[in-house]
């Protein structure tokens, strides 16, 4: 008798973290909208302060990979169709991509909180004369 | 701000190159992969690159390309080694689940028992032979004892090759590559087994070459035959394996009806001459064991790949 595997589908947001750095700036410039390609690289360069550039290769092989976690999908839909070149691809963040996200994010958050308690980083509301906030 | 036209057009030549650039070096990806995103990722290039060249003008260029050559090699090289390791997992599924099914593995292992021991059968005859002063009083006897022998020989050694088809198959992935390693084999195996008889004995080299490349031939039509059938059922290169298992199959065929046929007169001659006087003993109850023991294992090597051809149909 033949044994049957069907692969479950992913919907636990914690089995998918963490996420790389590249998957989870693309997330967070998904989070205001649709984006094409270039607009999810602008919009990274520009959250991060210019100081996170992904490039084109960077780029395509994390939203391959989110397409893949079904954390992202492709839309059709055009935030201004007549300023748009219909060739470009569009993409958008999937529940599950936004409930990855805020995991991701609290995780984040959890790891800075145990930072602050190491006083690696200076607590919320304070302020250190040696730098930083 | 306006540019004079002279940077425009350069602006515009060190774009349409780099990206012409670009497009060749999306090549570095596996194809899979560049059939998806190429274009994508060319227009990507492009628009990021026609922002750094309006921004900065086209000396900082290389600072662009360094950052765009960096991140492309590092994910080509990402991208494949996933696309390896994709490969090598589905090989070993196929590997060890379906696609090499225990009837096959029984075939192989019952092959190549009925292989060693006809080697070894072949050899005590050799070395019987070989050592005793009344061999060629007894191929004068009887011409068919000296056919027999040289079938024994050179069915042995043609089974030889096939058993390195075998191992070709197993770890070739491309049949062309063991064909051409088992043309190159055969003749190393001539040249080995009765290769000093070109000197002394040229036509009886001559003679024995042909039948042995004849056998050989043979025994591979007979492999390729079958994996060709099998093909459909098992996947391409198990098929082959079970094709090359039956090349060795019918070379040992040749060999064990040689070897029965030869033992059996060879115990007559023998005893004839025990009779007369001329020998102290005949050889009669080892030569016999060796010849039932080769012929079983032929049987069953012959059935346990009979069986292969009664294995359902491979379900993909």
């Amino acid at each position: 008798m033949e044994e049957i595997l069907v692969k479950q589908p992913v919907n636990d947001a914690e089995a998918l973290l963490p996420l790389s750095p590249a998957a989870f700036y693309i997330l967070l410039a998904l989070t205001g909208g649709e984006r094409h390609g270039y607009g999810i690289m602008q919009e990274t360069a520009l959250k991060s302060d210019g100081k996170v550039n992904l490039g084109p290769g960077t780029l395509y092989r994390s939203l391959k990979r989110l397409l893949m976690d079904g954390l992202i999908e492709e839309s059709d839909e055009r935030p201004v169709p007549e300023l748009d070149d219909e060739r470009r691809h569009y993409y958008r963040l999937t529940p599950l991509g936004l409930q990855v996200a805020r995991a991701e994010a609290q995780r984040l958050a959890a790891l800075v909180r145990m930072a602050q308690l190491q006083q690696l980083l200076p607590q919320p509301g304070t302020f250190s004369l040696e730098g930083g906030a | 701000m306006a540019h004079p036209p002279s940077r425009k057009r350069d602006v515009r030549r060190a774009l349409a190159f780099s990206v012409w650039l670009y497009g060749l070096f999306l090549h570095t990806y596996p194809a899979t992969f560049r059939r998806a995103y190429s274009l994508r990722m060319m227009r990507v290039f492009r628009d990021s690159c026609r922002d750094a060249l309006q921004r900065q003008g086209t000396v900082p260029l290389a600072l662009f390309w360094w950052q765009t050559l960096s991140d492309l090699l590092l994910t080509a090289c990402l991208e494949r080694w996933a696309v390896l390791k994709e490969k090598v997992g589905a090989m070993t599924t196929y590997t060890h689940s379906q696609r090499f099914p225990l009837r096959l593995r029984v075939a192989l292992a019952a092959t190549l028992l009925a292989f060693v021991v006809s080697l070894i059968a072949s050899l005590h005859l050799y070395l019987l032979e070989d050592a005793s002063p009344l061999t060629q009083a007894a191929y004068i006897a009887s011409p068919v004892l000296r056919v027999s022998y040289d079938g024994i020989y050179l069915s042995a050694l043609a089974a030889g090759v096939a058993v390195c088809a075998i191992v070709g198959y197993a770890l070739l992935q491309r049949a062309a590559f063991v064909v051409v390693s088992l043309i190159i084999v055969a003749l190393l195996i001539a040249f080995g087994g009765f290769g000093g008889l070109l000197v002394r004995h040229p036509m009886t080299f001559l003679v024995l070459f042909v039948v042995f490349l004849t056998l050989t031939m043979i025994s591979f039509l007979i492999g390729r035959v079958v994996a060709k059938h099998a093909g459909r059922r098992l996947g391409q290169r198990p098929a082959a394996i079970l094709g090359a298992c039956v090349s060795v199959g019918s070379a040992l065929l040749v060999n064990v009806v040689a070897l029965v046929l030869h033992t059996l007169i060879l115990n007559l001659v023998s005893h004839e001459l025990y009779m007369q006087g001329q020998i102290g003993g005949t050889h009669w109850n080892f030569s016999l064991i060796v010849m039932v023991i080769a012929f079983v294992t032929v049987i069953a090597c012959g059935v346990s790949l009979a069986s292969m051809f009664r294995f359902p149909s491979h379900q993909p």
